[in-house]
């Protein structure tokens, strides 16, 4: 067998092998291998010592910056709190200072109390409970050897573990198909652990499962799967989430599905090395490797036939296997379960017609299509424009941005008690964490997360605001950003000294627990003809346009802009009608900046996908301008964000006319399609008001066409990027051609002369 | 008529629970809109069947 070496990482140390249980379904005691006869009941501490040398030895050789140990039996905690310390102490102190130790525990919870897990907190130790659903289908073989119910002892330390989640790892639950699945599924998910895993029973085709229909375990998991998928799959189940991620070529969660190399040993309480003890179910003696801790470093056992046979990938499989549409997620299934006298593990799992449907309908079920463009939609874009049919395209990337960027956070970043509650919202109340997170400074915040700023538990403002918004009840502790509670698409609390956020949405109404008197600022909205945007001067984010942002607009400032912004977009729609349309679908904010020096200023920053920061302008034309101007980076930044229109690597430099310096492509590009927009302007604007406008006109068409050159001259367009700016060019070269008086001209010449000789540029 | 599309590598995850969206798609996510954030890719691990 060929293949590069594969160090252990993961190591199962059995500390007890004996069980204070009698469950007649487990693969220790009540299947082919009898080997737990003639261990020691308890790993002794000079076993322990050498196990935990023996790991620390094989992570120093090998570099290892990770290993994961599980304690484990029969049942761990026979072995008693005080030995099970010492055991932990030994590891922790072998291997802390070496690699990220991942330390579990896996029980079947009867003996676990508080005093136990003070120890397990203590040495950060993860526990796995073993339930197997409701009190029926967990007292079917969950039973002790005088047959009395476990059920009441193990909810007992379910519910010792819900209070101490730190520690608490998940439950582990082995399928009988007599039970009610959805039963088992409620019973197991009504406890809200961290994570839930089903387990096929283990067996071979030697011994096959009882199966009332051929594919009576897939029906069975497709009926919670479905039910898990509907609600939002809130409670993670390593089985599914193992599916869909290997569905997509990433890792499976457990060595019963996937195809990646076995990297496990096990530890008995005697210190033999053994193979996965799954086996135990093929034959007596099948996971024995005949090493010993003692005796064998761990290079030796990974040299092992046995280890080595289940590194093979796909190329370890059975030929039915290989040829089967689902191998990548099956893996062939458990490789205990593959087994049966005479061709040993080389045939498909007993469970083979339960994993091809089950994978099948998983992938059916859950198959994601990727975002696209029309190409009409390209050419409308390109040409400067776009309507409200062509903004959904880009609006449903920019939602699929937000919430990719958002789970991102959650997963570098925890914010556990906002994600909590937005991810009951997502299932519950869609359309609420949706409006939502469309705000476009969700987006903004994501990002400063996601590079090293921002605050991670602004997450739970963002899941307050879509309780609000659902109209659920809920409790939260608010971030405090920039001195405000902010509540993105509602508003802002000030965030006085003594105030701590905890906020309380209860009938509809929310309001900040301990002050109840903090002063509100309720987001505004300027609206026109039906078209309404927020007017936003509460959003801490919004401070990332470059310029600054105005601060809380007085009610005599905010009907300022509500005037002003009545007449731009009456002349927007009447003057300008073919950038009406893309602004009313998919513009949503606008911040006011603080008023400059001189001149204007207006931005778009390029996370806030529907936002543009003005400083309210003189005259409404000058806003109708800068609306259009800036919305045409919001417009082409969404686009850049879903396809790709110059070579990223590319790193030329650019004399853009409108700038002091040189630019990236990328800035000559958004530059260049902000300017079409302004050179449409100016070319209708000089109809209406003669003088300086027809200069202006002359001034920017030229440059546009310029810049359009430059794009083209640049040998770093992507096709799509020359096709996209062959549209750009489309719509200018037709205003080139429009009668411009010859002194206007001339001026707008010298202009530009001036400009590009000020820039230094050739 | 035929609608030709020019198709994007985002995978349309409007319709995946929050708490379901794939790390590959988080990755890839990252990579178009914030790529210096994009890490060397972790190794996950196919865990002990018989534990969690």
């Amino acid at each position: 067998m060929n293949g590069p070496f594969v160090p252990f990482r993961q190591f199962v140390l059995k500390v007890h092998s004996r069980c204070d249980l009698a469950c007649d379904h487990c693969y220790v005691y009540e299947h082919a291998d009898q080997s737990w006869q003639v261990r020691p009941k308890v790993i002794s501490d000079e076993t322990a010592t050498w196990s935990a040398s023996r790991i620390a030895e094989h992570v120093k050789r090998h570099g290892l910056e990770r290993v994961h140990i599980v304690l484990h039996g029969g049942e761990p905690l026979l072995a008693g709190r005080d030995r099970l310390r010492r055991i932990i102490a030994e590891l922790r102190g072998h291997l802390d200072a070496l690699c990220d130790l991942d330390l579990r525990v896996h029980t079947n919870g009867v003996l676990l109390d508080d005093r136990y897990l003070d120890v397990f907190a203590e040495y950060d130790v993860k526990v796995g409970v073993s339930l197997d659903g409701d009190r029926v289908a967990n007292d079917r073989h969950r039973r002790y050897a005088d047959g009395r119910s476990s059920y009441d002892r193990v909810i007992r330390a379910v519910e010792l573990l819900s209070r101490r989640r730190e520690v608490y790892a998940g439950l582990l639950c082995t399928i009988d198909v007599a039970n009610d699945p959805l039963a088992v599924y409620r019973a197991l998910s009504d406890l809200n652990p961290p994570r839930i895993d089903f387990l096929l029973p283990h067996a071979t085709w030697d011994t096959p499962p009882p199966r009332p229909s051929e594919t009576a375990y897939a029906d069975w998991l497709i009926r919670i799967f479905d039910a898990w998928l509907d609600e939002g799959a809130r409670v993670p189940v390593r089985m599914f989430e193992s599916i869909l991620r290997t569905s997509r070529g990433e890792s499976s969660l457990t060595e019963s599905l996937g195809l990646e190399p076995a990297d496990l040993v096990v530890i008995e309480t005697d210190g033999a090395y053994e193979q996965a003890d799954s086996l135990k179910v093929a034959f007596d003696g099948a996971p024995s490797t005949g090493l010993n801790v003692v005796s064998d470093d761990l290079d030796t056992v990974a040299a092992h036939t046995g280890i080595l046979a289940r590194q093979q990938g796909l190329g370890g499989l059975c030929d039915t296997c290989r040829a089967c549409p689902v191998v990548d997620s099956c893996g062939g299934g458990l490789y205990a379960h593959r087994y049966r006298t005479g061709s040993a593990f080389a045939n498909p799992s007993v469970y083979s017609a339960d994993l091809l449907k089950l994978i099948t309908h998983v992938r059916h079920r859950t198959a994601m299509p990727a975002h696209a463009l029309p190409y009409e939609t390209i050419e409308a874009l390109a040409c400067g424009y776009g309507d409200d049919h062509d903004m959904e395209h880009l609006l449903a990337g920019q939602r699929t941005l937000r919430r990719g960027l958002l789970a991102g956070v959650h997963a570098q970043r925890s914010a556990a008690e906002g994600w909590d509650l937005l991810t009951r919202l997502d299932a519950e109340h869609r359309p609420a964490v949706d409006a939502v997170l469309d705000h476009p400074y969700v987006r903004e915040w994501a990002a400063r997360c996601l590079t090293g700023g921002g605050s991670p538990g602004y997450l739970a403002n963002i899941a307050a605001a879509a309780a609000v918004r659902a109209g659920v009840d809920a409790e939260i502790t608010l971030q405090d950003v920039d001195g405000v509670f902010h509540l993105p698409t509602l508003g802002a609390f000030e965030a006085t000294s003594g105030a701590d956020g905890r906020l309380l949405v209860k009938d509809e109404r929310f309001t900040l627990a301990r002050t109840p008197d903090a002063v509100w600022h309720p987001v505004r909205k300027i609206e026109t003809g039906g078209f309404t945007v927020i007017l936003e001067d509460t959003d801490p984010h919004r401070h990332c346009h470059g310029h600054r942002a105005a601060g809380r607009l007085s009610e005599e400032e905010a009907g300022a802009w509500q005037r002003m912004f009545t007449e731009a977009w009456s002349l927007i729609e009447s003057q300008y009608p073919r950038y009406a349309p893309g602004l009313r679908a998919a513009l949503s904010t606008v911040v006011p900046l603080a008023p400059p020096e001189g001149g204007d200023v207006s931005s778009a920053a390029r996370h806030a996908f529907g936002s543009v920061a003005i400083a309210l302008p003189k005259d409404p034309a000058t806003l109708a301008l800068l609306l259009m101007h800036e919305f045409q980076h919001v417009k082409l930044g969404a686009v850049l964000d879903m396809v790709d229109l110059y070579d990223q690597g590319h790193s030329g430099l650019y004399y853009a006319p409108w700038r002091p310096d040189l630019r990236p492509l990328e800035g000559l590009l958004q530059g260049t399609y902000a300017h079409l927009a302004v050179s449409d302007f100016w070319r209708v604007r000089r109809d209406s008001v003669p003088g300086d406008t027809e200069v202006q006109f002359a001034l920017w068409r030229k440059h546009t066409a310029d810049a359009i050159d430059s794009l083209n001259g640049s040998q770093a367009l992507t096709p799509l990027g020359m096709r996209f700016v062959a549209g750009m060019r489309r719509s200018v070269e037709p205003w080139l051609a429009e009668p411009v008086a010859d002194e206007a001209i001339a001026h707008a010449a010298e202009l530009a002369r001036r400009h590009r000789a000020a820039s230094g540029a050739r | 008529m035929t609608q030709f599309n020019v198709a994007s590598n985002v995978t349309d995850l409007r319709d995946v629970p929050l708490s379901l969206v794939p790390t590959a798609d988080v990755d890839r996510i990252l990579g178009r809109v914030l790529p210096e954030t994009v890490a060397v890719e972790s190794v996950s691990v196919a865990a002990f069947n018989s534990s969690i």
